[in-house]
């Protein structure tokens, strides 16, 4: 494989890994897809546009840079527009088709217009005190993204909650799905009573759920779209806090 | 429109002295000692602790200082100069980040977020929107986000927050190559952009996900395109500059409506400057003419609503100035928020500080501008901005106008910015050989006042740090009493719900569950439908009308609050009488969800 010898040449090679590398990358995996395919949406349509429009020495380094992210950001909305325009799906492939096919053109008219720059990378020199400042810059930056990103314990006097829930079963079972949802900031246990047409309820429990966790029962009915009613107690207590009632069946349940 | 260039560049001596990264590694190691003060300072709001605000300060401080110090300097080099304003840019955009780590918690973010989802979804642009129903019709913002989030595998989330990133970075060095053609310094070029994260809302409002946080960055580099092409002198050489203004116009249109109408105006404003001043011929009357039928097209083809949802806000803001002038409304009080919560009074008096050397600045700025700069016409209209600036900050005290002056200032402060640098530069080369060190540390300072007057003016006190969104307790995450019935109803009940709700839990269901969720007092007035007493004949009514099954009755008084809505409860909750929640509770309508203070009521058996 020959190496690229100017600028819009390794604009080329870049879109072009860039759509492999879409192709080939599962979307799971950003941490490889965002460096080796955002530059294609970010940089290298502006750049290939900025080129063929202006003449070498007509930008400074810093107006060619802000040019070029400008013009990429225009360019995938007017691609956007223009799959819109044409019933097309702003789906992955036929957007980034688009993308390339316009940073082929437009680099392909900055070769036509003698605008291409012999590639000349020059690492700026580094003193090894300036190299340490920026690993330890480097290192602070992702102390402070870890302590940030991280959750972390709640203040004192967080309120914490509990959750009971009742719906008809989906696809139209002659069922109901009743659940409780702890959002208390401890291990808690609950009892749940399920009456259906104000008969002799069912009980559940206890169900002891630590905080965030969930549970839920689907009930079968005997009746058809009867009054349903439910209720929560803590075990300790043994005292109904939390009630649901289902009265009108004309309610849509995609899962339970 | 040119303009000569009469700040000196850095001496021979100077840039052999200096190394090519200059003093740029300790630019930015500064900039992340500040990034991990500042996670500091949100982890000890987040985990209820005294101490963040201080740190907080701190870490602001160490972001701007060394900079404005550094960028106060004459060695520096071009490259340093611009390095230095995109670190100190991404640095600060990087503190909003920090505070809402887990999810977006402003309102609008919201909003542009469903829209996204809703891109992403369906792969169709144009959706609805039930609590920004304009928002759909300028899908810039949400188109780039979208691709982002399909090229790069990232989520709607981590997708806009990169967006809004590629925003700042484009404002910082639109800004500096602006600022560097005007005025024909790097220096002037280097503080202005700096001085320009002094807007009261850079460092959170304009940090937010939403369309105007990518529209003024464009914009901006369209009123560069704009001075390059007025400097283009050769003839026949001036169609690159039109092909790329309009490219960068057609993008600020499709992203946001009072963007798109500003630089029209903006352009036409300069187009009567240079007529005024040099005559009719060599304005920019193309590209003004340019921007204002691209504007009017999307407004006819895609966007026909905007008048529609802008009068209302502009009216109400006039009429309010109007019975402030007249003395017949009370005023707004400055430094406190909705809550009541005063500013402290330090913080008060570095407010108005900051304001007074803005002011003093500014003044010097013009002066100099006036000697030597005064006919090159995009300068003139910059320092008149800079005037219209300050003369908007008593409109401040307008509850009405306050919004629309606030936002008005991201784009005023573009001609201040560069105003003030042009008067920072000559204050600093009219006595260069006294005290070079102490003068530049003098002004360093200044301009940290200056930016810390607006941080103080743009966000409360209690609200610039961290709030407990997501927190952990053995092992386990937790999140906010709404987020988790918005998930739950989006998950159990699936899209096809309609959802009328308070504003911060009508947020969470329009992204969590994906319902469209109605909120607010005007068209439907879902305050007065939850707060009623009574389940009236006229609420059954409204339901049908607007086809709504799910009311959200939430009691707890910060679920109205668009800032404060979307966190964890911290303390007892001050609750709204149960009454009004308990109409639903009726013949005819299910209780699906009761988790105490917060319930769901399936209402379409009450239609």
């Amino acid at each position: 494989m020959r190496r690229p010898r100017t600028d819009l040449a390794l604009v080329l090679w870049l879109a072009l890994a860039a759509c492999l590398f879409v192709a080939l990358i599962p979307s799971s995996v950003a941490v490889l897809r965002v460096p080796l395919c955002l530059p294609l949406v970010l940089a290298l349509p502006g750049y290939a546009l900025v080129t063929a429009a202006f003449s070498p020495g007509e930008l400074r380094t810093a107006e060619r840079v802000t040019l070029s992210i400008a013009f990429s950001i225009a360019a995938a909305m007017i691609a956007g527009l223009l799959l819109e325009l044409f019933r097309v799906r702003l789906t992955t492939a036929p957007w980034m088709a688009l993308l390339t096919v316009f940073t082929f053109a437009a680099a392909w008219w900055g070769n036509v217009r003698g605008h291409a720059r012999p590639l000349a990378m020059r690492a700026p020199p580094i003193r090894p005190a300036q190299a340490g400042a920026l690993a330890v810059a480097l290192a602070l930056i992702a102390g402070a993204a870890v302590l940030g990103f991280t959750p972390l314990a709640p203040p004192k006097g967080t309120q914490g909650t509990s959750v009971l829930w009742l719906v008809p079963a989906p696809h139209g079972r002659n069922a109901v799905c009743v659940g409780v949802i702890n959002e208390q900031l401890h291990d808690t246990s609950y009892e749940v009573s399920v009456s259906v047409a104000r008969k002799l309820p069912q009980q559940f429990g206890p169900i002891t759920l630590a905080p965030g966790a969930s549970w839920s029962r689907v009930i079968p009915l005997v009746l058809r779209r009867p009054l349903v009613n439910a209720s929560l107690s803590k075990t300790k207590t043994s005292v109904s806090y939390r009630s649901a009632v289902l009265r009108d069946w004309n309610i849509s349940t995609a899962r339970c | 429109m040119t303009v000569p260039v009469t700040t000196p560049a850095q001496s021979p001596r100077a840039a052999e002295q200096s190394s090519a990264l200059g003093w740029l590694p300790w630019t930015f190691l500064a900039v992340a000692a500040g990034l991990m003060a500042a996670s500091g300072a949100d982890a000890l709001s987040r985990t209820g602790h005294n101490g963040g605000s201080p740190l907080f300060w701190l870490a602001l401080a160490l972001m701007i200082i060394p900079a404005a110090f550094r960028l106060c300097g004459a060695r520096a080099r071009p490259g340093e100069r611009i390095a230095t304003v995109v670190v100190v840019g991404m640095g600060l955009y990087a503190v909003k980040i920090l505070r809402d780590p887990f999810g977006f918690t402003y309102g609008d973010e919201f909003a542009h977020l469903h829209n996204l989802q809703s891109i992403l979804a369906s792969g169709r642009l144009f959706g609805a929107n039930s609590i920004l129903p304009i928002t759909p019709r300028y899908p810039g913002l949400e188109m780039l986000a979208a691709l982002i989030a399909r090229v790069g595998g990232m989520s709607p989330f981590a997708a806009g927050v990169t967006t809004v990133a590629v925003g700042r970075l484009l404002i910082m060095l639109a800004l500096y190559v602006l600022y560097a053609r005007l005025s024909g310094s790097e220096r002037a070029a280097g503080v202005g952009a700096l001085l320009y994260a002094a807007t009261p809302n850079f460092l959170f409002w304009s940090a937010q996900f939403a369309y105007e946080s990518l529209a003024l960055p464009l914009a901006v580099v369209a009123l560069f395109v704009t001075i390059r092409w007025a400097q283009e002198r050769r003839p026949g050489m001036r169609w690159p500059w039109e092909l790329a203004f309009a490219v960068v116009a057609a993008a600020v249109v499709v992203t946001h409506h009072v963007s798109s109408y500003v630089l029209v105006a903006f352009l036409f404003a300069v187009c009567l400057i240079h007529w005024r001043l040099h005559g009719r011929a060599g304005a920019p009357w193309l590209l003004a003419a340019g921007s204002a039928v691209l504007t009017i097209i999307w407004l006819a083809l895609a966007a026909g609503g905007t008048v529609g949802y802008l009068s209302p806000v502009l009216t109400s803001a006039l009429k309010q100035v109007i019975q402030t002038l007249a003395r017949e409304t009370p005023t707004r009080t400055l430094f406190a928020n909705q809550g009541g919560e005063v500013t402290p009074p330090a913080e008060i008096i570095a407010a108005m500080s900051g304001i007074i050397l803005l002011g003093l600045g500014l003044l010097i700025g013009v002066r100099l501008v006036w000697q030597q700069r005064w006919r090159n016409p995009l300068m003139v209209l910059l320092v008149l901005c800079g005037f219209v600036y300050i003369g908007t900050l008593p409109l401040r005290f307008v509850p009405a106008a306050w919004e629309t002056v606030s936002r008005a200032g991201d784009f005023l402060f573009v001609g201040v910015g560069l105003t003030v640098a042009l008067g920072i530069v000559w204050m600093l080369e009219r006595g260069r050989n006294r005290h070079p060190v102490r003068r530049r540390l003098g002004f360093a300072a200044a301009i940290m006042i200056v930016f810390a007057s607006g941080v103080i003016a743009g966000w409360p006190a209690n609200e610039r740090l961290a709030q407990p969104r997501r927190v952990t307790v053995g092992g386990h995450t937790l999140d906010p009493t709404a987020a988790v019935a918005a998930q739950w109803s989006g998950r159990t009940l699936g899209a096809a719900q309609r959802v009328f709700a308070q504003d911060a839990d009508a947020r969470y269901f329009l992204t969590d569950a994906m319902q469209p969720s109605f909120t607010g007092d005007f068209a439907p007035d879902v305050d007065y439908l939850l707060n009623a007493p009574t389940l009236t004949p006229g609420i059954r009514s409204m339901l049908h009308g607007y086809g709504v099954t799910l009311v959200v009755s939430d009691r707890r008084a910060i679920s109205s609050d668009n800032l404060f809505g979307f966190f964890l409860d911290v303390g007892p909750p001050s609750l709204t009488p149960a009454v009004p929640a308990l109409k639903f509770d009726t013949r005819g309508a299910n209780v699906l969800y009761d988790a105490g203070d917060l319930m769901i009521y399936g209402v379409r058996g009450l239609w």
